[in-house]
């Protein structure tokens, strides 16, 4: 092992990086559209996702600035497997809410690389707001695009917008030598600024939030999912779109008052979790699992049915749990 | 306007596949339907529950009541029990009946707009929740529009290529709900 990277070896590993590069333009194309599909099922809507593969000026850069850190020999080997950004996507949220909401999304999903890999977190010392998430694409897919592994960023608007003037005058220089005294200032200003327009989106988040969960008439999945909220008590995970496709296409007018016929929100979830253990299908997300406490009523479950033996791929992968739970409880009855 | 068309017996046959027993009408469009001077319509003297031009047609066995909305441009078909046969066909008039029919397609087609795309859409119609299905069948009367009450529904699309009705789950449910619904206000 040597001591650091030379300018020749950071060079060769740039020239290389190049070759490299629509690898990881690929990655992060198909990260972001797999974090578009989870977002969009579980009922998340307003956020700004920007992907890329990292510049090679800006690994240069990188390289330069933390030569002491690494090795060349296993640079040569996988870039990839020490410099873990070099695919991004970054997750913009308009309130603290929104962006936790998305890192429960993004922590859970299929593609989460099984590496140590500490992720920044919100409110650290720093000032930095952020939470970083690996993902892996996954080895389905081609060749040339599989096993990258994609940093995902996930932040609020407004420290997005301090992390970056943040980075540009302290973090490249830690001691922060490069800023003025005026510039320190403008950036504590900024940051004061800025945690009270996380604070302002927070409460207009926690009032839409209330009044979506009052209206009469739920017409898309995030107006179901801030109704069951409101009347459970804590938040819905598992495929809300899903959920809401399915009640839509059963329910004529579909309310809260309407769904609280077949029982209290919270006991309908709690009826169909029960169930769902019994079918050896425990720790199922609680979007699937008011669906098959509704399914207990005796109104609701011929419609079921139907979606279950004719739905083909209609409702996607809750049409396919709802088969799955249907043969675990038909083998269960023999 | 789609040139793909479906049959009365289509429509009755959606409700045979879904079940009569969980649904007791269908609504679709009048601009959907192909070939009405053979379909067999018989108009009937009375007019439903709903103040609309009503039809008899038989298939498979099996009577049905059709009654016209053509101020929203549906049709609604269901399963029915004629307590007396209707033999009114003498009374049939070509010109009647076209005329009806003729102006619930053209309703039909103003109503669907940039929607008419989307293909062939039906709405079943199925019991009040918390309620049974006699509201809807084997009455000697049509049954009244079941408006104001939360009730079951369930979403259709037609596969051309199948020839038979499958679930739709598609963006369209909010806007097939205030627009193919008969009786939506």
């Amino acid at each position: 092992m040597s001591n650091g990277l030379t300018d020749p070896q950071i060079e060769r590993l740039i020239l290389r990086y190049r070759f490299e590069l629509a690898r990881y333009e690929q990655a992060a194309l198909h990260t972001a559209a797999e974090l578009r599909q989870a977002l969009r099922s579980a009922a998340i809507s307003r956020y700004l996702l920007a992907f890329r593969a990292k510049h090679p000026d800006g690994l240069r850069e990188k390289l330069e600035r933390k030569r002491s850190a690494y090795a060349y020999e296993e640079l040569e080997i996988d870039l990839n497997s020490r410099i873990k950004d070099l695919s991004g996507c970054r997750l913009l949220a308009y309130s603290s809410e929104d962006a936790e909401r998305i890192v429960e999304v993004v922590e859970k999903h299929h593609w989460r690389a099984k590496l140590d890999f500490p992720s920044k977190s919100f409110g650290e010392p720093s000032r930095y707001k952020a939470v970083h998430i690996l993902l892996v694409t996954p080895d389905t897919m081609p060749q040339s695009v599989a096993d990258a592994l994609c940093e995902v960023q996930v932040t609020t608007l407004a420290a997005h917008l301090f992390n970056e003037l943040e980075h540009d005058l302290i973090y490249k220089e830690p001691d922060g030598a490069g800023a003025s005294d005026a510039e320190h200032e403008h950036l504590n200003q900024l940051f004061g600024v800025l945690q009270q327009a996380d604070r302002i989106a927070s409460k207009l988040h926690s009032e839409r939030k209330r009044a979506m969960a009052h209206s009469e008439l739920l017409e898309s999945a995030e107006q179901l999912q801030a109704a069951l909220e409101g009347s459970i008590g804590r938040q819905l995970d598992g495929d809300l779109e899903a959920l809401y496709a399915i009640l839509s296409s059963v329910l004529r007018d579909l309310t809260l008052p309407v769904l609280e016929a077949f029982g209290r929100a919270d006991d309908v979830l709690a009826k169909g979790r029960q169930a769902l253990e019994k079918l050896g299908l425990p720790d199922q997300e609680n979007a699937f699992a008011y669906l098959w406490g509704l399914r207990a009523n005796e109104q609701f479950r011929p419609l079921l049915s139907i979606i279950e033996e004719q739905s083909g791929d209609a409702f996607g992968a809750m049409g396919e749990l709802l088969r799955k739970a249907r043969n675990a409880s038909a083998h269960n009855e023999q | 306007m789609s040139s793909r068309k479906i049959k009365l017996s289509d429509i009755a046959g959606a409700l045979r596949k879904f079940g009569r027993e969980n649904f007791h009408a269908i609504d679709v469009f009048a601009d959907d339907v192909l070939d009405w001077d053979s379909a067999g319509l018989i108009p009937l003297s009375s007019t439903s529950a709903y103040g609309h031009e009503c039809y008899r047609f038989d298939d498979h066995g099996e009577s049905f009541l059709l009654t016209l909305f053509p101020d929203k441009g549906v049709l609604r078909v269901q399963a029915h029990e004629f307590s007396t046969p209707s033999l009114n066909r003498a009374a049939a008039s070509t010109a009647l009946l076209g005329a009806g029919l003729g102006t619930a397609a053209g309703i039909a087609v103003s109503r669907k707009g940039e929607h008419f795309a989307a293909g062939i859409l039906g709405m079943l119609i199925g019991a009040a929740i918390g309620a049974g299905m006699d509201s809807g069948r084997n009455a000697s009367t049509p049954p009244s529009p079941v408006s104001g009450r939360p009730h079951f529904v369930f979403s259709l699309a037609f596969d051309q290529h199948a020839g038979e009705w499958k679930p739709y789950s598609g963006g369209l449910i909010p806007w097939m709900k205030k627009t193919l619904l008969a009786d939506a206000s």
